[in-house]
């Protein structure tokens, strides 16, 4: 099995802030992905989605990251979605209840699209 | 049925990466199926992580992971000479509460439990012995 490392990226559309995050965020490459989030907050922004398309493999180091984020833009009056879940990172999101607060989108497209709906 | 395979590691998150490697290369080789990796990688994060957080508070000390792949399971024993600390008397964490109330701590425990078939803590002869079963079918 190959593991590829974790990378970030960033994009905008819409007004809306998009993080990538790819490869594996384990409990090493978590603050990387922590950084990302956390440099847009920030920067003032609070209309964010995550698109973890590319995403094979989260642990709980990562959840944090997430959560942390999630907090912090919900209490800015934004929200920080989700889309393109893959398969374990799915079974980890659902494992742990994270299913319940956060707004989970198929496409990257319709997480964008959400905001101005 | 094939013996133990081990790794001796500096408790240390730097060396989370060997972990993965020795992980993949024990499961590899015995022929589990690749479907099973990433509940197995996970589980072992979550323990060994929690070893190089917590076990040597202002030292340093080691973490053996011991692999053992039977016919119907794989069993990983993940032991340390630190801290004693049995993981599963951590509260479980509430799933459902809502954000607000959402704290991160016990998630790993909570992942460990909910990945695995079988999980079992002693503490014996000044080690923490983490022992982890997963059925291979």
């Amino acid at each position: 099995m190959v593991s590829a490392p974790f990378q970030v990226s960033t994009k905008q559309d819409r007004g809306v802030d998009i993080i990538l995050f790819s490869g594996r965020m384990d409990a090493n490459s978590s603050p990387e992905g922590e950084n990302a989030i956390q440099s847009l907050i920030r920067s003032g922004r609070t209309k964010i989605v995550v698109n973890v398309s590319g995403l094979s493999y989260i642990s709980s180091s990562g959840l944090r990251v997430l959560l942390a984020g999630l907090k912090q833009v919900r209490q800015a009056g934004g929200d920080l979605r989700l889309s393109c879940l893959q398969p374990q990172v799915r079974d980890v999101i659902t494992m742990t209840g994270f299913n319940r607060i956060f707004t989970i989108f198929e496409k990257e497209d319709e997480a964008v699209g959400s905001f101005s709906s | 049925m094939t013996g133990w395979s081990h790794l001796t590691i500096r408790a240390d998150r730097r060396n989370l990466g060997e972990v993965f490697g020795f992980l993949r290369q024990v499961l590899g080789e015995a022929g589990i199926h690749e479907r099973l990796l990433p509940d197995l990688e996970l589980a072992v994060e979550e323990a060994v992580v929690n070893i190089m957080a917590h076990a040597y508070p202002g030292g340093e000390g080691d973490l053996v992971l011991g692999v053992l792949t039977g016919p119907d399971h794989v069993t990983i024993e993940i032991r340390d000479r630190g801290v004693p600390f049995n993981p599963l008397l951590v509260p479980e964490p509430d799933t459902s509460a809502p954000l607000w109330e959402r704290e991160i701590g016990g998630l790993g425990v909570h992942l460990i439990r909910s990945l695995m078939d079988e999980v079992s803590y002693e503490f014996r002869d000044g080690e923490n012995i983490l022992t982890l079963r997963k059925r291979r079918d």
